[in-house]
């Protein structure tokens, strides 16, 4: 595959609009990390009483970091046997209801973690309406199960599983039939075509998903804070929240050591993960998906595709709902005493709720599109003019994602406190600056699709339009943009609806008037209003559902492949 | 497409601009729950019309992170503080953070409540008792009895590194003769686990996982009378006591709104209010909520402010080794 | 007067040299290849023509007008040269209408003109019922098609073609060559071709530049090439053939029959001698020079034969009837080429 050296480069005003592009991209994506090293360092300078060194000798730090990573590994592990094996299953089999499949499987990804916690405590323990309703319930004061380490991998791997969905569709939707066929013709069984063709081709797409959901799963706080701390058992992001609770002084350099180390392992696991993508992906015309009959297997394929999306998603949202139906939190959810004065005081009385569902929206939004605008002329130009400076670039950019939401919160506090020369504004204390930290986090996240997309452009059909006469703009017009739309797209998707439901950058962040929807969940719950918690989760959730709906519908003047859940 | 680009950028432009609107507002930092501080704050705004407050919630000591951290970037956005203990508030007084008002609503209150100089002023009594499950096998009525075999893993306690009443709490206990740090001990041996503020400890025990739990009163009284299957007791070697003291930050910059505030909160409505609320008000003379015993008959457990305050960071180191 | 002219073109990636001193004459409309096994600069070449790599060294020069060299670079977008790509590089995002007209999109070309002139090419490659359809629902050859006549709207100088015919099928490829031929003659305009296949290139190429490690290493028309290779490495490339040594004692560069019978059957001259001999070249006759057959491959219209001679080196030959393996025949050589090198 061709991989022009645009001849136009050699002007130098357009090296201008790539140094600009640089530094915005450094600005809002180095910069945070940049200061949190700063505090750090200054203080493993201050000698061996420093705070750095005292988090290193201590074995609290050595032990969560442990826990981090085992949970991380086992939740990447479920992640993948999950998003991968949906992955394909939907694209390459002839499954009826591809649609419904792709789009319940993705509700997990978009339900905030806390709730996704909440929803599958509620369904675990004693006091689990929907248990008691059942008549299953377990004995009063039987352990929880699900707060222990296999408890946080498996709903970690649940949540995260999409991602890997989502990265290894992307690559079997391109991977040309021809190569297939050819293997066919040569006499493989459709098993044999599996192992042999297909799992090589999208080993990039397997690797690639697997590296993001470790690295989300490094960073996820409200999983393990909802079920590991009451086992006291704790991970890097939580015991840096802990941390956070002890306000003396020294706290901030502690804090700054700690995210140091997380940054360190999730550097590693993004290093990694370059270094197994910097070889070249299949170049291919998105053309007719393949389909492999299932035959006689098909209907025992698509129950047990039933099953397990019963047991990720439809019993846990159900068990939230029952929760949100109670009178108060214990009561047993009976025909006579269903409420819903939940729903009720958090939509009518709480001006909180509105408040926080514009805040979510215009965030979400604004961060997404400001993000899509970015990460196209980036992806373009670190693709067709390849420098060492670019990877290295590229591989900062994972590093706010994969930092622990407090921690990049704090960054960003230390950075906007004031405010910023020369326009006197404060971000300090406004959506601005919850606004910067999505930018900062979720960038690589907007870039991955697009950059993935870029790799894939044939480099000759922008070398055909040059030959027609089109000028760089019109490339980008005419054939550039339009085909990296859909990833770009994909990618306003992405970030949108994790955005939209985020807590833990938002959770330091958020002032007064401020709030966001995953605060709001998190705060009621917090104060043990779980009630009222449920009662919002279950309205998110649904409101979550119709956007991927009103997506869906919108997505028919869409290309291919965009909206997942469409086919 | 363009509509899109321009809606988009007004809301942009908006939110920059939406940053530098100081206004005519009173900014509170509250550990309060959120349903408590909405209302505080509607009575406020009613009681005074023309103003507006913005409050922010948290638990005790993530709204000390927030505030440290403002403080070490050289901004301070709160005005008033009304939060869990009087231990944190002594901490920032010895730092010069706060200012001293001299409400005249004092004089309704007992002494040991408020500070002698008026940097805080306490305006209810929450203690922390027992909880638990209505359908529990056993039904605890002192503080030994949670270390019993009976009790073994079923107990579930709010952590002083999240909740301000749980830091007295443990101040409390480990400075009492009776108790000390061994009490902790024998409850870690006996498999009690540590969450995170109160609301977790609520929820635990209402929902049957840990039967049995160390909770702040208002929320276990509060949730019964809604009907949720939980039980609270005074036990009987007595409580501890926070008192969700108010405090005017000094570098307010609406120091006269910040006094009304305190008035406020101070003054009969005020406590009223905080009556109606479910908690016990500070203020003398005033009735108790249902479900309380009468304010003569609860227990209160000796404590020592100021050696809480020196000891408060070692509480929490050794809490945290404990069950950690 | 040559259009199209390649003065000393050379270029390096990093320390290799991959284009090396290459010059050449392309006259006005003729049909050009370049040929040479992979990794001889042919593309590099072809590239540097179009605009998409930068010239190290040389100029490149069309109808007088200097496009590259000398620090000077004419982008690509100004050459007025058009290509088709070995992936065809149709957009997939517009329909075959719109591909084909792009170019005319650019000028500015609207409405019925721009209908016309899009359908006009379209009609050239037989392909004007297809208007409507995605790139992705047609195949190699319609893409190839549609290619072509994209670049026949914009009516280019030139127009170049990097191995079009490598992802098609033998069947396909014979009939896309004859499309080729036609377009060829239809345009008028100066064709650059592309390939590793040298039978390809003998059948459309009006001329050939043969390369090898970024070296011209012959400029020819295909019947010379073919008959009057000029080194070894040439006569191995071009054509079937069997490279023996013998003992030369003319100066004779093209050897008679006779001449090369008396070489093949004594051992008398000076210097040893490479010559070049082709299998129709080689009859089996009554009496001649005794071989003895090695190995048979069936041709459909003919055998072709590997023999060896009594020296030992090898010799091929066809022959219409089969002939046993390891049998003793005799054949008379017509003619031969000495290879100077």
């Amino acid at each position: 595959m061709s991989n022009p050296q645009l001849s136009s480069f050699r002007n130098e005003t357009r090296q201008w609009w790539v140094l600009g592009l640089l530094l915005i991209i450094f600005l809002v994506n180095v910069l945070p990390s940049l200061r949190l090293l700063a505090e750090a360092l200054s203080d493993i300078v201050a000698g061996e009483k420093s705070s750095f060194w005292k988090v290193l000798k201590t074995s609290a730090t050595w032990q969560a970091t442990w826990h981090s990573l085992y949970t991380s590994l086992l939740a990447t592990v479920l992640a993948l046997v999950l998003g991968a094996g949906l992955a394909f299953f939907i694209a390459l089999t002839n499954i009826r209801g591809k649609s419904f499949w792709v789009f319940m499987f993705m509700l997990p990804m978009m339900i905030p973690p806390q709730v996704t916690a909440l929803s599958w405590l509620q369904l675990m323990g004693p006091g689990s309406a929907l248990l008691q309703l059942l008549g299953i319930a377990p004995a009063l004061g039987s352990p929880q199960p699900l707060y222990s380490d296999w408890g946080i991998a498996l709903l970690m791997g649940i949540q995260h599983a999409p991602l890997v969905f989502l990265s290894v569709r992307t690559n079997l939707l391109v991977l040309p039939k021809e190569l297939v066929e050819a293997a066919r013709l040569s006499g493989a069984s459709q098993y044999r075509i599996m192992l042999d063709m297909i799992f090589p081709l999208c080993k990039n797409g397997i690797l690639a998903g697997a590296a993001i959901a470790f690295v989300s799963a490094l960073g996820n706080f409200g999983i393990p804070a909802m079920l590991g701390i009451p086992a006291s058992y704790y991970v890097l992001p939580t015991l840096i929240y802990q941390k956070m609770a002890d306000f003396g002084p020294l706290m901030l350099n502690e804090v700054s050591s700690l995210s140091v180390i997380v940054g360190v392992i999730a550097m590693l696991g993004v290093w990694v993960q370059h270094r197994i993508q910097s070889r070249m992906p299949l170049v291919g015309m998105p053309g007719k998906p393949l389909a492999f009959d299932l035959g006689k297997a098909r209907i025992g394929c698509e129950m047990a595709l039933g099953l397990i999306i019963t047991l990720i998603l439809v019993l846990p949202i159900l068990a939230l709902v029952a929760s949100s139906l109670v009178p108060a939190i214990g009561v047993s959810l009976g025909y006579d005493n269903i409420s819903f004065s939940a729903y009720a005081h958090m939509l009518a009385r709480q001006g909180a709720t509105w408040r926080a569902f514009e805040n979510s929206m215009l965030l979400s939004l604004s961060a997404a599109f400001i993000l899509a605008c970015l990460v196209l002329p980036l992806a373009y130009v670190t693709v067709r003019r390849p420098r060492r400076l670019y990877a290295f670039v590229l591989m900062l950019l994972d590093v706010p994602y994969a930092l622990p939401g407090v921690v990049l919160a704090i960054a960003c506090i230390l950075l906007f406190a004031k405010p910023l020369p020369v326009l006197q504004i404060s971000l300090y204390g406004s959506l601005g600056i919850i606004l910067f930290a999505y930018l900062s986090r979720f960038l690589t996240v907007s870039f991955k699709p697009v950059h993935a997309s870029m790799l894939q452009l044939d480099g000759a059909l922008e070398e055909a339009a040059q030959l027609c006469g089109a000028s760089m703009v019109r490339r980008w017009r005419d054939i550039v943009f339009p085909l990296l739309a859909p990833a770009a797209f994909a990618g306003f998707l992405l970030v949108f609806l994790i955005a939209v439901n985020e807590l833990t950058v938002s959770a330091l962040l958020w002032s007064a008037g401020n709030e966001t929807l995953g605060v709001l969940v998190f705060n009621l719950e917090d104060g043990g209003e779980t009630v009222l918690a449920s009662a919002i989760s279950v309205l998110i959730i649904m409101m979550i559902a119709l956007l991927m709906l009103a997506l869906g519908i919108v997505g028919r003047n869409l290309p291919k492949g965009v909206i997942p859940w469409r086919n | 497409m363009n509509f899109r680009v321009l809606s988009v950028s007004a809301m942009l432009a908006g939110v920059v601009f939406s940053a530098s609107l100081q206004a005519e507002t009173l900014v509170l930092y509250t550990s309060q729950p959120a349903q408590d501080a909405q209302m505080t704050v509607d009575a406020f705004e009613k009681a005074n019309p023309g103003t507006t407050v913005e409050w922010v919630r948290d638990g005790t000591t993530k709204l000390m992170t927030k505030l440290r951290a403002e403080m070490a970037a050289g901004v301070v956005k709160p005005d008033v503080l009304l939060i869990a203990d009087s231990v944190t508030l002594e901490q920032l007084k010895k730092e010069g953070i706060l200012a001293a008002y001299p409400s005249a609503e004092s004089a309704e209150y007992d002494p040991a409540l408020f500070d002698k100089d008026g940097y805080y002023y306490g305006t209810k009594l929450i203690t922390t008792g027992i909880a638990h499950h209505a359908n529990a096998k056993e039904k605890p009525a002192a503080w030994k009895d949670l270390l019993k075999p009976e009790y073994k893993n079923q107990v579930a306690m709010p952590s002083p590194l999240y909740s301000g009443a749980a830091l007295i709490h443990l101040s409390t206990l480990t400075a009492n003769p009776d108790f000390a740090w061994e009490f902790y001990e024998n409850l870690k041996e006996n498999g009690a686990s540590a969450l995170k503020g109160n609301g977790s400890v609520l929820t635990a025990v209402a929902s049957g996982t840990s039967p049995y739990g160390v909770l702040a009163d208002y929320m276990a009284i509060r949730e019964k009378a809604k009907g949720a299957p939980i039980e609270f007791v005074f036990p009987t070697e007595g409580v501890s006591l926070v008192t969700e003291p108010v405090a005017i930050m000094k570098d307010s910059k609406q120091p006269a709104l910040a006094r009304k505030f305190v008035d406020f909160v101070l003054s009969e409505p005020g406590q009223q209010l905080v009556l109606e609320q479910g908690y016990l008000p500070a203020r003398n003379g005033m009735k108790t909520p249902a479900g309380f015993p009468e304010r003569s008959q609860i227990k209160l457990l000796p404590f020592d402010a100021a050696k809480a305050l020196e000891s408060s960071g070692k509480d929490k180191e050794g809490f945290s080794k404990l069950f950690n | 007067m040559a259009q199209l002219v390649l003065d000393r073109i050379g270029k390096s990636f990093g320390t290799t040299q991959v284009v090396n001193a290459f010059s050449l004459e392309v006259p006005t409309g003729s049909f050009v290849a370049l040929l040479g096994p992979s990794g001889c600069g042919k593309t590099t070449l072809l590239r540097m023509l179009a605009g998409f790599e930068q010239v190290d060294e040389g100029t490149i020069q069309v109808n007088g007008r200097q496009l590259a060299g000398n620090n000077l670079h004419v982008p690509p977008e100004q050459r007025n040269m058009s290509m088709v790509f070995q992936s065809y590089a149709l957009w997939p995002h517009m329909n075959v209408m719109d591909n084909v007209g792009y170019a005319l999109k650019l000028k500015g070309v609207k409405g019925e003109d721009y209908r016309q002139q899009v359908m006009q090419a379209l009609e050239t490659v037989n392909l004007s019922h297809l208007a409507e359809r995605a790139p992705q629902d047609l195949s190699g050859g319609q893409r190839q098609r549609v290619a072509l006549a994209r670049c026949l709207v914009s009516h280019p100088d030139v127009v170049l073609l990097d191995e079009p015919l490598a992802n098609l099928d033998q069947h396909l490829r014979a009939s896309m060559e004859e499309t080729f031929r036609e377009f060829h003659r239809r345009t008028g305009a100066t064709f650059v071709y592309v390939t590793h296949d040298q039978a390809e290139a003998m059948a459309l190429a009006d001329r050939i530049a043969v390369m090898n490690h970024g070296k011209l290493e012959q400029w020819d028309t295909p019947e010379q090439l073919y008959q009057y290779p000029q080194n070894t490495w040439v006569a191995r490339f071009i054509g079937q053939g069997s490279i023996l040594h013998v003992h030369r004692n003319t100066d004779n560069r093209l050897l008679s029959g006779p001449e090369v019978m008396q070489l093949l059957s004594s051992s008398l001259g000076s210097t040893r001698q490479a010559i070049l001999v082709r299998p129709e070249h080689v009859r089996v006759v009554e009496n001649g020079l005794e071989i003895q057959v090695l190995s048979r491959v069936f041709k459909g219209e003919r055998y072709k034969y590997t023999a060896r001679l009594s020296d030992g080196q090898e010799l091929d030959f066809f022959h219409p009837e089969r002939l046993e393996l390891e049998c003793k025949v005799c054949v008379q050589v017509q003619q031969a080429w000495v290879l100077m090198d």
